[in-house]
């Protein structure tokens, strides 16, 4: 047999990171550039930024951080919109920017729990259901989803919470629990059609076993549309838990969560308008950057639905 | 050894027996299609055997319940002297490493989100074979069984071309030294120049490594260049065969000569 005998030493210089990666960096660089063309893609990834900053930073950046937890400063009751008071101020003389920019963590981190703890139930269940054999299995997965999928969402986590009792950590709880069939029905319709390939084929007939099939095939497959859903999804599940504050199922008034802040906001319509627009309008931005973040995540990782 | 009397291997040991092949998929409607019917032939150790037939005459299907890729509906495979149809998962998955394929379609063969030396490495980390610098070392040494430059462990297969793409799946193919491979139309999406590569590639690695091969293709050029014999097959079934310049020189059955007759040939000028 005449195989050489190789001989790591050769010559060369181990490679160096950018060489090893030259691809990947390629890719990146590809992406950056095919996203940065598109004007509406650049401001969803502005404003995702802005709220992120905001909520990372929030209380350092509040101008008054100690109106956030309910202080009373009734001789500025509900004052319009000043230099002092960019945002104007609410029936507790408490400043409305400040509010905004604090509940900015709370409602993302909402967002994120919602999204990934859905994620997180939805793709394991869809990656068995598109890849078992058994069809009893694949069956029972698809009915139960499609029995989720049929009762509208936010009507079955008011049903929820309304057990468990209000409270944000039920509304987060009872979100993420309405929120994995999508993830399911996107994940077993992509996993149909990767588990025919014939990489998959090739990998089996090397002796892989099925989780190393899942874990390095199928799921890297995956993996463009469930980010894309993912990034939909944090304005949605923003917006969402945002409407379960609102009924007054989610966080409670003294926090400032943006929709509770609107559900006491109501009241003082239309004459104190700026006590539920403002907030109204976080909501508003926070779901339409994520959206558009998405859409432009899509238009680069699966360029074929844009019809570019 | 068990076999059925009335098979007559023609190898006094072969290293790949099967008897009685079938193979039923059950298309839309409650119908039946037999995609393979009684299909029974042996393989003798280094030997090359060929099967030639149409697209859909089922020789896919052969080479994948060979390596039991999908299972027959009826039949037995004997590997190496051992009934491999009644094997179960973790003995079989074991014996993959003896046996291994090529596809007809490298393109589709790799995944583009792995690296070309990720591709070649999996077969060694699912079998356990080697891991860290030794892993390192191997993959080195496959990529330059297949002429390929080492670099190209970087790369991901859509930077590649198509004959580097099925060098690459030959190299994963070897990477378990296996003694039997299965080629499944390894040229036949490939340009006509890098046809000629590919094959003098598959032929030198038969000689130094001493392989022996189930080569599947349409191509009647390129089986009577690199098998011992051939198996013509129509339909599910085998109605010729013999070794390559017999059956080429002397066709008996008339389907055997529609299909050499079939062949364009450049007028002799």
């Amino acid at each position: 047999m005449a195989l050489p005998d190789a001989s790591p030493a050769l010559a060369d210089a181990p490679p160096t990171f950018r060489m090893r990666h030259a691809t990947t960096i390629r890719q990146w660089r590809l992406y950056a550039h095919l996203f940065s063309r598109s004007f509406s893609s650049m401001l969803g990834l502005a404003l995702v930024a802005l709220f992120l900053v905001l909520a990372a930073f929030g209380p350092w950046l509040a101008p008054y951080p100690g109106d956030t937890a309910g202080a009373v400063k009734l001789s500025q009751r509900l004052l319009a919109p000043s230099f002092a008071h960019p945002f104007g101020t609410d029936e507790m003389g408490a400043d409305l920017l400040s509010r905004v920019i604090v509940g900015t963590r709370i409602s993302l981190w909402i967002g994120l729990i919602i999204t990934v703890v859905g994620a997180g139930i939805g793709v394991p269940l869809g990656i068995v259901a598109g890849y078992t054999k058994s069809r009893l299995l694949r069956g029972a997965i698809m009915r139960l989803t499609d029995l989720f999928l049929a009762v509208p969402g936010l009507a079955l986590a008011l049903a929820i919470v309304a057990a468990l009792g209000p409270g944000i950590a039920n509304c987060i709880a009872a979100l993420a629990l309405v929120w994995w069939p999508g993830y399911v029905r996107l994940v077993e319709a992509k996993t149909l059609s990767v588990k025919e390939e014939l990489f998959v084929e090739a990998s089996r007939a090397a002796g892989a076993r099925t989780p190393w099939i899942l874990w390095h095939h199928i799921l890297p497959n995956c993996l463009s549309p469930i980010i894309v859903k993912l990034s939909m999804d944090m304005g949605l599940a923003v917006l969402s838990a945002a409407s379960l504050g609102f009924i007054g199922l989610g966080a409670k008034p003294p926090d400032p969560e943006w929709g509770a802040m609107i559900s006491v906001a109501r009241s003082y319509m239309p004459d104190w308008w700026w006590y539920s627009a403002f907030p109204g309008l976080a909501i508003f931005l926070t779901v339409l950057g994520f959206n558009l973040l998405g859409d432009g995540l899509r238009d680069i990782l699966d360029p074929r639905s844009s019809g570019r | 050894m068990p076999t059925s009397p009335d098979v007559t291997p023609l190898h006094p040991s072969p290293l790949l027996h099967a008897i009685g092949l079938v193979k039923v998929f059950h298309a839309s409607g409650g119908r039946e299609v037999r995609a393979v019917d009684g299909v029974g032939f042996s393989i003798g150790t280094g030997e090359v055997l060929g099967i030639v037939g149409e697209s859909g005459s089922g020789k896919s299907t052969i080479a994948r319940m060979v390596l039991r890729l999908i299972e027959p509906s009826a039949g037995r495979i004997m590997f190496a002297g051992q009934d491999i149809t009644a094997l179960g998962d973790e003995a079989m998955r074991r014996l993959r490493g003896d046996m291994q394929i090529v596809f007809q379609n490298p393109h589709s063969a790799l995944n583009g989100r792995r690296t070309i030396g990720e591709a070649i490495a999996e077969p060694l980390r699912v079998q356990t074979i080697a891991r860290g610098a030794a892993l390192h070392a191997r993959v080195d040494r496959l990529l330059d069984l297949v002429s390929l430059p080492r670099a190209f462990r970087h790369r991901y297969p859509h930077e590649l071309s198509g004959g580097q793409k099925q060098r690459v799946c030959i190299a994963r193919a070897l990477a378990l030294e296996p003694r039997f491979l299965v080629l499944d139309e390894p040229t036949s999406a490939l340009d006509v120049s890098v046809q000629a590569q590919i094959l003098d590639v598959l032929g030198e690695l038969r000689r130094e490594l001493s392989l022996t091969y189930l080569f599947i293709s349409h191509n009647l050029a390129v089986v009577r260049t690199l098998c011992d014999r051939v198996l013509v097959m129509s339909q599910g079934r085998v109605v010729e065969e013999g070794p390559v310049a017999a059956v080429f020189a002397n066709p008996s059955q008339a389907y055997t000569r529609t299909l050499l007759d079939s062949v364009p040939r450049l007028p002799r000028i």
